[in-house]
């Protein structure tokens, strides 16, 4: 008895545990949930609350009609269109970042040059300046280039990042010296050094960094709306915006529900890829 | 393969000397070891040989060339680092390969050099293996081979054994060796272990402070330490130094026993005596008592610590290993007058007899 005692409050405690993180999942899960099941009413449906929490029968036909000319009848656009655009402007910023941040830390770790330290707080300062405060300037400088409404003036703005310089930076340091002693002895320069031994051993802080600035790309929203104003070269959270901004009962909420799942749905499949990717990365370098 | 010439080789960090002007010539084939305590500056000549420091004075060649100003690559040699520096993501081959793959060289010369290589350390069994599943000393024999497939001009290893075990360095200490004998390459080799650096070198560069104390062999270094302090880091358990004041072939000891020695001079001086030449005093002979404070006991031999009865002045000597001598015993050593050593007191340097 006096030993079942504490093994039967740990199990009601972790009983307690479970259900709160359960609770937790439902109120962040619950609202993309509800989107889905929207996108598989029809629009009378949704217009007429309550919202049903089953999925309806309308799916294909919602889905369909979306991708076949009913979210370009609204927003001008494809939806075929409205994805490659996403992609295009997600994968550039994140591989953009990862190669310049790589460069700089790169730069900043291994090689003694003047004003390096300079150079480094210059980048840490950078952290505290948010995009909304040279929006201006960069709007300016784009318009000039005239980078207005193509993929390069969407993604070059957003590509230096301070945050993947500090944590390249840090992996960099965690290098012992001798390793890089040890190329040199063997003869390798810069940039085989780099090719051949620092990549592949970053190839997990890559795959982590790719995640995180590829949803931070895909979810872009201020930039693109300023930068774009040609249906054809929105990305998908802009024609989600554009879509939404008639009144209420004209909205296709349908379609827009569709367009939301197609918008939240790429970013899942990246992380659960990577996911999977790095995690085996992971275990390698631990073991 | 070539001979390491070392003309008043000097490093400075930010004005700090900390190599005081190192001459030295290694002959082609020779095994020379760097040996002194930790800070003396021994790692940091072995990597100004290798250009992984700069030389703030003097010159390095390396087989009739100046490489002051040339990088590791283009000098010729191979390291061996302390913590061994694989590559954790190539497997054993490909660690040993790359150097040889820079290098441009054939895909069969890789192959047949790192195949030979693999056979003389034993290493076939783990060729595809990556290194973090390999034992430390495997991982040390892997490095060896990195090195030894470059069939370098000349081969630095700095504290190659220091990580391993016991049983398992005495195990490496003899392969070295052995593999030193085998492919004859110039070899400069870095230790705090005076058993590696007596063991191994065809000659020794002993280092105190950023100053070469003496370089001679390993028999010539035991025998006739050039300085005070090649006496005391040399040799175990360590040679007993003490001042004595000298006077007509006699010398009073701490404690105010006197002895009749062989003096190189009169006035105070410093008496180095090593534990191993000793013996055990005649009645009536004039001796140096010592009364026992323990007696270690390693079987063929014992040590006797203790101090020279008077003084605070401590003393090691051998005893026979079925000696029965025991703590609070006083015993009366006699030294062997063949082995005597005199230092300067004020300079450390060793006074001939």
């Amino acid at each position: 008895m006096a030993e079942s005692a504490p093994l039967a409050a740990r199990r009601s405690g972790r009983l307690i545990a479970h259900l709160w993180m359960v609770l937790g999942v439902i109120v962040v899960a619950f609202p993309v949930y509800y989107v889905f099941v929207a996108s598989t009413h029809s629009l009378q449906t949704i217009l007429r609350p309550p919202l049903p929490l089953l999925p309806g029968s309308e799916a294909v036909r919602n889905y369909s009609e979306a991708f076949s000319g009913g979210v370009s009848r609204i927003g001008g656009v494809s939806l075929w269109r409205l994805l490659a655009n996403t992609t295009i402007v997600a994968m550039g910023i994140a591989l953009g970042k990862i190669a310049i941040s790589m460069a700089s830390a790169y730069a900043i770790v291994f090689f003694r040059f003047p004003l390096r330290m300079a150079c480094f707080w210059l980048i840490f300062i950078t952290l505290m300046l948010p995009v909304e405060v040279r929006i201006q300037p960069t709007y300016k400088v784009m318009v000039d280039l005239g980078l207005i409404n193509t993929y390069p003036g969407l993604i070059l703005p957003l590509i230096a990042s301070a945050t993947a310089t500090l944590l390249f930076r840090q992996f960099f340091m965690t290098i012992p010296d001798e390793l890089l002693e040890a190329a040199r002895v063997d003869g390798a320069g810069p940039w085989r050094f780099f090719k051949d031994i620092l990549w592949p051993l970053s190839l997990t802080n890559v795959a982590a960094i790719f995640v995180i600035q590829f949803i931070y790309g895909w979810t872009q929203y201020l930039w693109p709306l300023l930068v774009t104003n040609s249906n054809e070269m929105n990305t998908i959270v802009i024609a989600l915006k554009k879509m939404v901004s008639f009144a209420d009962a004209d909205t296709p909420w349908h379609l827009v529900m569709v367009t939301s799942v197609l918008a939240i749905l790429p970013p899942i499949l990246v992380v659960v890829l990577m996911q999977r990717w790095f995690v085996k990365g992971l275990v390698e370098t631990e073991k | 393969m070539a001979r390491i010439l070392l003309n008043d080789v000097r490093k400075s960090y930010a004005g700090t000397q900390v190599i005081h002007g190192i001459n030295m010539q290694i002959a082609d084939g020779e095994f020379v070891v760097i040996v002194g305590p930790s800070g003396c500056g021994k790692s940091t000549l072995l990597r100004m040989v290798a250009g992984l420091e700069a030389i703030t004075s003097g010159t390095v060649e390396i087989g009739d060339k100046v490489v002051n100003d040339l990088e590791p690559r283009q000098r010729d040699i191979a390291m061996v680092f302390q913590n061994y520096a694989l590559y954790p993501h190539m497997s054993v081959r490909e660690n040993m390969a790359y150097g040889l793959k820079i290098a441009r060289m054939s895909k069969a010369e890789i192959d047949s050099r790192v195949a030979k290589a693999a056979t003389m350390l034993e290493l076939e069994p783990y060729l595809d293996r990556k290194p973090r599943a390999l034992s430390g000393g495997q991982r040390q024999r892997v490095a060896m081979g990195r090195a030894l497939v470059r069939e370098p001009a000349a081969l630095l290893l700095d504290e190659p054994l220091s990580n391993l075990d016991a049983k398992l360095r005495v195990q490496m200490r003899l392969q070295i060796k052995e593999m030193h004998l085998r492919t004859g390459q110039t070899t400069l080799y870095v230790t705090h272990d005076q058993v590696e650096a007596m063991t191994l070198a065809d000659r020794l560069i002993v280092m105190n402070k950023g100053v070469a104390e003496q370089i001679a062999t390993p028999l010539e270094v035991y025998q006739r330490p050039a300085s005070e302090f090649v006496a005391g880091f040399i040799g175990s358990p360590a040679m007993n130094i003490f001042t004595v004041s000298a006077a007509d072939g006699r010398v009073t000891l701490p404690g105010g026993a006197v002895l009749p020695l062989p003096v190189p001079r009169g006035g105070d001086l410093r008496l180095g005596l090593r534990p191993e030449h000793m013996r055990m005093a005649e009645p009536g002979e004039a001796a140096i008592p010592v009364v026992l404070r323990s007696v270690e006991r390693l079987g063929a031999d014992a040590f006797g610590y203790g101090m020279i009865e008077g003084s605070d002045v401590s003393f090691v000597l051998r005893l026979p290993g079925t000696s029965t001598l025991d703590r609070g015993d006083r015993v009366e050593a006699v030294p062997d007058p063949a082995h005597l050593h005199f230092f300067d007191p004020e300079s450390g340097k060793r006074i001939e007899g």
